[in-house]
């Protein structure tokens, strides 16, 4: 697969069910991957609060906040597996919470604007007396799993829930 | 029996006296080390007792003595909730006596006509079932010492204790009533992964403790009577010996049903926090390597 490319565009969104106006500018931030490989490419839009980062392998996509909330994308192959979304995500549920000892505090499915049915894994973590969310998001289609990642400190996470969400109600799969 | 009493008759009275505190004894002894098994099915328990007894005042004293021992034998044989019919038979034998020792009042069991209900309180059917009910929760949390916090005040809110609390773990009991409620309230704390819910039926231990002590309790009275009647030392050390083991025997029934009483009326809840980024159970390695990629100190490390 090809270095993605990204484009960066500043607008205001006025649509509704965008971000109150109180937000102002978004960043909107393009990702395509290659297209000769046949590879769906996709869209997270991330609020203004957060900042692209260039070195950000494994992910596709990773950007942060100053305070250190992250958000990520990654996709991966599901041509040969063929495998559903629930296979996906009980897969990585176990992985979380059976092998890495993550407590799963929630589990809900959610919907893009674009109708594209997901299911989203709310995990906490307690490391020296200080705890931390982890949000996994996953959308199946037929040749790819898309995987949305979101976490920090559990404060920020409670502080930038509004932003997260929306987030994923914006992921476009293309 | 008739060739006992006749035996009795012919011996002096301090004889009498002498081998019937034997055998008092010796059923005492029986009785303290709750010898209750089957009943003894020969003719000195279930011979009609109408043949003891009799019209005359000397073999009215001589059966008095002997129906002492008889007594025991039939008190052991009842304590296995056997034949109505030996209840009946004793019943009889209260109503012939005009006189009887005020020790032997301590008989409690109502007298029933043959092929009638056993008397409620030797029917383990109408007794209430005791149950224990004990809980294991294995969880994954945040915010462990305030979840510990939060499981204590649920227990005391509901009338409950504190067992022992430790840094991931805590114990606790609850009122039974409130067992199902508190067990899911902690539950819905975290992620539980594992969960064990114990419960042991001790009714049958319980009822037969307390058929035990009842029928010690009954020993002892009659022991504490023999001991008031006793003509010299040698007597009374005797009595008093085995008057000791039957109280220990009773305190230790006593202690044993108010322990079963104490584990029925409250439950145990124990929870145990995993430590986090502790593996549960080794899990199948799916041929996927991007699963062993995910986590925040994948995500966050910037």
């Amino acid at each position: 697969m090809s270095r993605p490319v990204t484009k960066t565009f500043s607008f205001i969104r006025t649509d509704a069910g965008s971000p109150s106006a109180k937000w102002g500018r978004l960043s909107f931030l393009l990702v395509l991957a290659g297209m000769l490989t046949g590879c769906h490419s996709f869209t997270l839009f991330t609020a203004k609060d957060f900042v692209v980062l260039d070195e950000s392998e494994p992910y596709d996509f990773r950007a942060t906040t100053s305070e250190g909330l992250v958000m990520a994308v990654r996709h991966f192959d599901n041509r040969s597996s063929h495998g559903e979304l629930e296979f996906w995500s009980t897969a990585i549920e176990n992985k979380l919470r059976l092998d890495q000892g993550y407590a799963l505090l929630g589990k809900k499915e959610v919907t893009t604007l674009q109708g594209h049915k997901g299911v989203q894994l709310r995990f906490g973590l307690e490391q020296d007396a200080d705890a931390q969310i982890y949000l996994v998001t996953i959308f199946v289609t037929e040749s790819e799993v898309f995987v949305v990642e979101a976490g920090g400190a559990e404060s920020l996470v409670k502080r930038h829930q509004k932003q997260i969400d929306w987030s994923i109600q914006e992921f476009q799969i293309h | 029996m008739k060739s006992r009493i006749g035996t009795m008759a012919l011996l002096p009275s301090r004889e009498r006296r002498k081998l019937s505190l034997f055998l008092i004894l010796c059923a005492a002894i029986m009785a303290a080390c709750g010898a209750g098994g089957p009943p003894p099915q020969d003719a000195s328990v279930v011979r009609n007792p109408s043949s003891i007894g009799g019209s005359h005042d000397e073999e009215r004293s001589h059966s008095l003595d002997t129906m002492e021992a008889n007594d025991e034998q039939l008190f052991l044989s009842l304590e296995s909730e056997q034949d109505a019919v030996l209840e009946q038979q004793l019943a009889k034998r209260k109503g012939a006596l005009t006189s009887e020792p005020k020790s032997r009042r301590g008989l409690s069991f109502k007298s029933k006509a043959p092929g009638k209900q056993r008397p409620q309180a030797r029917s383990v059917d109408a007794i209430e079932r005791v149950l224990i009910y004990e809980a294991t929760l294995g969880m994954a949390v945040l915010h462990a010492q305030q979840n510990l916090d939060t499981i204590e005040q649920l227990a005391v809110d509901s009338g409950g204790y504190l067992v022992e609390r430790g840094t991931h773990e805590i114990q606790v009991r609850v009122p039974a009533a409130d067992f199902s409620r508190i067990l899911r309230e902690v539950a819905a704390l975290g992620d539980v992964h594992q969960r064990d819910v114990k419960v042991r039926d001790v009714t049958a231990e319980f009822s037969d403790t307390t058929i035990r002590l009842r029928n010690a309790e009954i020993v002892r009275e009659r022991l504490a009577a023999l001991l008031k009647d006793a003509k010299n030392v040698e007597e009374a050390l005797l009595v008093e010996q085995q008057l000791a083991r039957v109280a220990e025997q009773i305190e230790r029934m006593k202690g044993r049903l108010k322990l079963m009483r104490e584990l029925a009326a409250f439950s145990t809840i124990s929870v145990h926090f995993r430590e986090q980024l502790a593996p549960v159970r080794s899990q199948v390695d799916l041929p996927f390597p991007w699963l062993d990629e995910l986590g925040l100190h994948h995500l966050l490390n910037l």
